[in-house]
């Protein structure tokens, strides 16, 4: 069943989060591919390509997540999306 | 190569390549010798790399690794789209998350725009990371700025980081233990890591942070006395290095 369709440009850090989250768990790993997320996004939340494009990068903005390009066993290298680290308080280079 | 040694054959006269505008790939001897291809994990990182140790917001102390590479993708943007980041950003660099929409970000971030030798680094130090434990892990390759240049060239820098303290420590068993090049980024490295394991898996105060600070100044800038003693070392027959007007281009 498909979820109540989200009003992409005004989710919280927190919502951004939960849904992230929600389709990371359900791929199950700490990250996915780009595209794979936009189709779930696009499934799920019965989301434009367009309206998923803004969420990830709304996501990216806020620094919630972040995409990046990786190795993803039996897919190979793509973009893939993550949920941000936490920043350091400091750094010493 | 190490980054003095670099310094040093650019002063004698050797020209700067240009591998940032040809987008090398690596030699493809290095994929089929483990030991060629451990040496040269071991240089990129002493001339490319970096290493750092920062506070996380819990207190604790860790150390990450770096490495990064350049490639200029003026020829390679479809044409509008450079068109739009000259007239937007010309002179000026930015970070993906300043970007005005998607489809820029998607594009910086697809892997046939990064360098064709960073994401073979990053195959490379992946693989002997996951031959040295499977569960060890290592970060995506960001694209962690876009500059734009007055000339409205577009340059892109990427990076990955290693970042568990588990995947450090293997990196340095695999390729930096037993190296002994002396390199100045190679003996900081070693002092970062004395001071994890000093103060690992503990919370530490403001106090021990700022000893840690102050212990990592002098790791900042390659004192003279060492650079000339290891350009001594290197290079035996030169006498230009006890002309200060020569040294100074060292410095």
């Amino acid at each position: 069943m498909k979820r109540a369709k989200l009003d992409v440009d005004s989710l919280s850090d927190d919502e951004l989060r939960e849904v992230i989250s929600d389709a990371l768990r359900r791929y199950g790993g700490d990250c996915m591919p780009l595209r794979e997320f936009v189709d779930f996004l696009r499934r799920e939340y019965g989301l434009s390509r367009e309206e998923a494009s803004r969420l990830w990068f709304r996501a990216v903005k806020r620094k919630v997540a972040s995409v990046g390009i990786a190795l993803v066993e039996g897919v190979g290298l793509c973009t893939v999306i993550r949920l941000a680290e936490e920043e350091p308080v400091d750094v010493i280079y | 190569m190490d980054y003095t040694t670099a310094r040093l054959l650019i002063s004698a006269g050797l020209p700067i390549g240009r591998k940032v505008l040809t987008n090398p790939n690596l030699h493809p001897a290095i994929f089929k010798d483990k030991d060629l291809a451990k040496y040269y994990v071991l240089v990129t990182f002493l001339e490319e790399g970096s290493s750092y140790l920062s506070l996380s917001r819990h207190g604790t102390l860790t150390l990450g690794l770096s490495m990064g590479r350049n490639v200029d993708v003026t020829e390679i943007l479809p044409s509008y789209i450079r068109e739009e980041l000259v007239r937007r950003y010309r002179g000026k660099s930015l970070s993906i998350s300043e970007l005005p929409h998607p489809l820029l970000c998607e594009i910086f971030t697809n892997p046939m725009l990064a360098p064709n030798a960073l994401i073979q680094d990053y195959v490379l130090v992946r693989s002997f990371l996951k031959k040295f434990d499977e569960r060890l892990s290592i970060g995506d390759i960001n694209c962690s700025y876009i500059h734009v240049s007055k000339k409205g060239r577009v340059t892109v820098s990427y990076r990955f980081n290693i970042k568990s303290e588990e995947s450090v420590r293997a990196f340095y068993e695999i390729f930096i233990r037993d190296a002994n090049t002396g390199a100045w980024k190679e003996e900081k490295l070693k002092a970062q890591l004395s001071l994890l394991e000093e103060y690992s898996g503990r919370r530490i105060s403001r106090e021990q942070w700022l000893a840690i600070k102050e212990e990592m100044n002098k790791w900042q800038r390659i004192p003279l006395e060492w650079i000339v003693e290891k350009a001594r070392r290197l290079l035996p027959e030169i006498t230009w290095l006890d002309d200060p007007s020569c040294l100074r281009r060292l410095i």
